[in-house]
């Protein structure tokens, strides 16, 4: 009975050694948990190349990074002085490196003070970012960037990534490459730029501007005073409510461009297609005419008294005016 | 004699001397004779100077665009090729590397250079069309900015 007993404990034993040891091998990566006072505007650089960051902003004075770095990092470097915070995830130097490998990617989350200025770069990680309220620059290749309420300066760019907006304010860029962007509810002066990516945006910015290559743009606008919209060969559709005489130009090459605006709007519009592009107006009863000379049409007419202007053109693409 | 004296003397002169005799008829017989009609040929001289400052003018003022297509002076649009093609050929020069997620970074130029070729056809139409140059030039920077973000370029070395 006693020999019994003795194997069993000696099994039992032998099973959660197993078990710890089997978790010590699943989870190599390396701990974090550094936490340090800073200023309530401090400069905070943060370089992940790979796996998921939360950057979330705190009312207290301090920076704290805890978590857990890629089991292929080297390291971290981590230093703080004079208005500087700099935080570095460091990884071998090699070449074809596969940042598709996310198995044990790093799980990094940082707190900063709500009016810091932060830059953040990576390559192939997700990173989370809030409540910043001093500067924001982030900065991805093909990663996620998913950012809510930030304010002042916000700067947000991708390659292949796509980019998550909402609540900001302030002076607000946003780029990518091919990824998508999406911003919902921001408002002060917006730049969207793409190459292949595509735009969805629902913005009340007093500014907004959009250039495109041979992505797609869709704006749902609400009292934009000045618009500029571009495109090579995409498509851009912009709804602008609640604006009594905007600044609009808009240029394209084979793209096309609909606008649909209130039917108070006052301005005075000119359109032109210069080889082989049509105009479609339902804002008016007027049409277009074809040039004299070459195969341009042209369109101008006045909405209200004026105040306002539309000014678009394009080589080859379609331009459509609609009522809402 | 006083100022007072002077001035009465003064008054008692006669406002106008009259010649003592006619003088004209000898005057005009010592006048040259009356110049000749100026010949046919000088009214011609005239009316052909003033027709040729007046196509001049023509062709200074009213068609500057054929004199700016004269070979001496190239388009805006060929000014336009030649500065950015170069700029494009010396950036692929200095490709070392390309930048990470730009795989297909010789394939997105294409497009722009499509988008090119069909601006230029519309300026074939409407050549110098402030426009369609300012569209040109647009992508150029566009395709130069990409060309940048997308390469990793050795520096220029001048020696």
């Amino acid at each position: 009975m006693q020999t019994a007993t003795k194997t069993r404990f000696t099994g039992l034993a032998g099973l959660v050694l197993l078990a710890v040891s089997q978790l010590a091998i699943a989870d190599p990566r390396e701990v974090v948990n550094e936490r340090v006072s800073v200023s309530a505007n401090e400069k905070i650089y943060i370089e992940v190349m790979s796996g998921e960051v939360i950057i979330k902003a705190v009312d207290t004075n301090s920076f704290s990074v805890t978590g857990k770095l890629d089991e292929k990092a080297t390291g971290y470097e981590f230093d703080s002085k004079d208005g500087f915070t700099r935080f570095e995830m460091t990884m071998p130097r090699q070449l074809n490196f596969n940042w598709n490998d996310k198995h044990n990617a790093a799980q990094l989350s940082f707190e900063v003070p709500v009016g810091s200025s932060v830059e953040f770069k990576g390559v192939n990680g997700n990173v989370s970012v809030s409540g910043i309220h001093g500067s924001s620059q982030i900065g991805t290749v093909n990663g996620e960037i998913t950012a809510t309420n930030l304010r002042n300066s916000v700067k947000l760019s991708s390659v292949n990534g796509e980019i998550k907006l909402s609540g900001a304010s302030g002076r607000i860029e946003l780029s990518s490459v091919n990824g998508e962007i999406e911003d919902t509810g921001s408002s002060g002066r917006v730049s969207y730029e793409v190459v292949n990516g595509e735009i969805n945006a629902s913005s009340s910015a007093e500014e907004v501007s959009v250039s495109t290559v041979n992505g797609d743009a869709g704006l749902k606008l609400s009292g934009t005073t000045q618009l500029k919209l571009s495109t090579v060969n995409g498509e851009i559709d912009a709804t602008l409510r609640d604006s009594s005489a905007p600044r609009i130009s808009g240029s394209s090459v084979s793209g096309d461009i609909e606008l649909t605006l209130d039917s108070s709007t006052s301005a005075r519009v000119d359109i032109k297609a210069s080889a082989g592009g049509s105009i479609d107006n339902k804002l008016s009863s007027d049409k277009a005419s074809k040039a004299k000379y070459g195969p341009s049409r042209s369109l101008q007419f006045t909405l209200g008294s004026g105040d306002g202007s539309v000014e678009l053109t394009t080589v080859s693409g379609d331009i459509k005016l609609e009522k809402p | 004699m006083n100022e007072q004296q002077l001035d009465n003397a003064i008054c008692g002169l006669t406002n106008s001397i009259a010649p003592e005799r006619d003088l004209w008829p000898d005057l005009v017989s010592r006048l040259p004779q009356q110049q000749k009609a100026k010949p046919v040929i000088a009214y011609w001289a005239s009316a052909a100077a003033l027709l040729l400052v007046g196509l001049i003018s023509w062709q200074l003022v009213l068609q500057p665009a054929a004199v700016g297509r004269s070979a001496a002076m190239p388009t805006a649009e060929l000014m336009l090729l030649q500065v950015y093609e170069q700029q494009k050929a010396q950036q692929l020069s200095q490709v070392v590397a390309v930048a990470e997620g730009f795989e297909n970074w010789q394939q997105q130029l294409q497009i722009w250079d499509q988008a090119i070729a069909q601006v230029r056809q519309a300026l074939q139409f409407y050549p110098d069309e402030p426009q369609l140059l300012a569209k040109l030039q647009f992508l150029y920077q566009q395709q130069l900015s990409y060309i940048q973000q997308a390469t990793l370029q050795q520096p220029l070395i001048i020696s």
